[in-house]
């Protein structure tokens, strides 16, 4: 399994996503507001945990965070290039 | 949608006046002007009625003479009014002007020394700035989640010398509602402040739980925060007790079990703990309670919360 299907059935199981399979989530999907995956701001401190615990990638940078958390591609491409 | 906001009703030349007041003539000079300017806003300036009746009405249900309603009235905005004039006298006149005393220092280190960071649930009583301010005793770095309108002529108390906080404010309005910065906060074993009477903007993250017979919506970010890491929760309410003196109180411990759960309805037991502390808190000190809008509000069908 590659990280982008890793990331997404991840996100699926750990976040309790309803409803949403793996091949629901887009790419290029925005993580939050209303449209794409349709996460909210706590879930975002959730999606940090679960990102460290699975793949050993720390998001502590504000700066960072509010790049890489843009769509599911920014993230997937943000973990790629961080792991170790 | 927040139904609440922060500005002052008062004018930027009067809050001006006060602050002249206190560093020229002390505290208990402008106390006496702040009491007959009350008395101006309870007889001459009706939405003050409108802003009181949904918390005194439940609190006193049985006060159902007009005259006295207006004492109770008067009665709780003085005691606002004593709490600002105590915060600028501490920023304008020093920290020795007002004595804070936070009791239960030994269990708080405890629960720091857990390692998993402190979360400090509070609310809108007393001189809740000042009493954050003080648990720098315990030596470690507090960050407190606080909203200031832009408009807003009231200034905290460390602005009124034009010092930078000495708490580390972030910001609810910001990215992702600053819960990036709250989870740092905790990753690095820090101590956390959130106020739980009140909700921000625009967050799905509340929950209706019955707080004096009806139900209010409260900001579940604190709990979800607290089961994420196993982070205790400490309800910490403060109230004016003498002259010149506030004593914080620790009202619970609040241990929020590891729950994978998206639904805030999932956090209701411990939002109910922290309310019923909230509660017990207003039975004793009824007029250090400072929350002058409708927070029983119907909110229904509205999804922007």
């Amino acid at each position: 399994m590659n990280i982008q299907q890793k990331l997404k059935q991840v996100i699926i199981e750990d976040l309790s996503l309803e409803d949403v399979s793996i091949e629901d989530i887009q790419d290029d999907d925005p993580l939050f507001g209303d449209e794409g995956l349709g996460l909210d701001s706590l879930d975002a401190v959730e999606l940090v945990v679960v990102i460290q615990k699975h793949f050993g990638v720390q998001i502590k940078d504000m700066a960072i965070g509010r790049e890489v958390f843009q769509s599911f591609n920014t993230l997937a491409k943000y973990i790629e290039e961080n792991m170790g | 949608m927040k139904k609440w906001n922060s500005q002052s009703v008062g004018k930027p030349w009067q809050h001006s006046f006060f602050y002249s007041v206190i560093r020229f003539l002390g505290r208990r000079v402008a106390f006496f002007f702040m009491y007959f300017v009350v008395l101006w806003y309870i007889l001459f300036y009706t939405p003050i009625h409108t802003k009181c009746g949904p918390y005194l009405s439940r609190r006193f249900p049985h006060v159902k003479n007009g005259i006295i309603r207006l004492f109770y009235e008067y009665r709780w905005i003085t005691s606002l009014g004593r709490s600002l004039i105590d915060r600028a006298a501490y920023g304008i006149r020093g920290p020795k002007s007002i004595e804070i005393e936070v009791p239960d220092g030994e269990k708080l280190r405890e629960l720091l020394d857990e390692g998993k960071g402190l979360i400090v649930l509070s609310a809108h009583t007393g001189c809740w700035q000042i009493a954050f301010s003080a648990l720098q005793h315990l030596k470690t770095k507090v960050h407190l989640v606080m909203y200031q309108d832009q408009f807003d002529v009231d200034k905290h108390y460390y602005e009124y010398k034009g010092q930078t906080a000495p708490i580390d404010v972030i910001d609810p309005a910001g990215y992702l509602g600053g819960t990036l910065q709250m989870a740092a906060v905790l990753q690095e074993g820090e101590i956390l402040g959130l106020m739980g009477d009140r909700i921000f903007g625009r967050d799905t993250n509340t929950m209706r739980l019955d707080f004096l017979g009806d139900p209010i919506k409260i900001p579940v970010a604190s709990f979800r925060l607290a089961s994420m890491r196993g982070t205790p929760i400490v309800v910490l309410l403060s109230h004016r007790e003498g002259r010149s003196r506030y004593r914080v109180e620790l009202s619970d411990v609040i241990r929020v079990p590891a729950l994978i759960e998206r639904n805030p309805e999932a956090y209701a037991p411990y939002g109910r703990q922290y309310l019923r502390c909230l509660t017990s808190f207003i039975q004793d000190h009824p007029f250090d309670f400072y929350n002058y809008y409708d927070m029983w509000e119907s909110n229904s069908g509205d999804t922007d919360v």
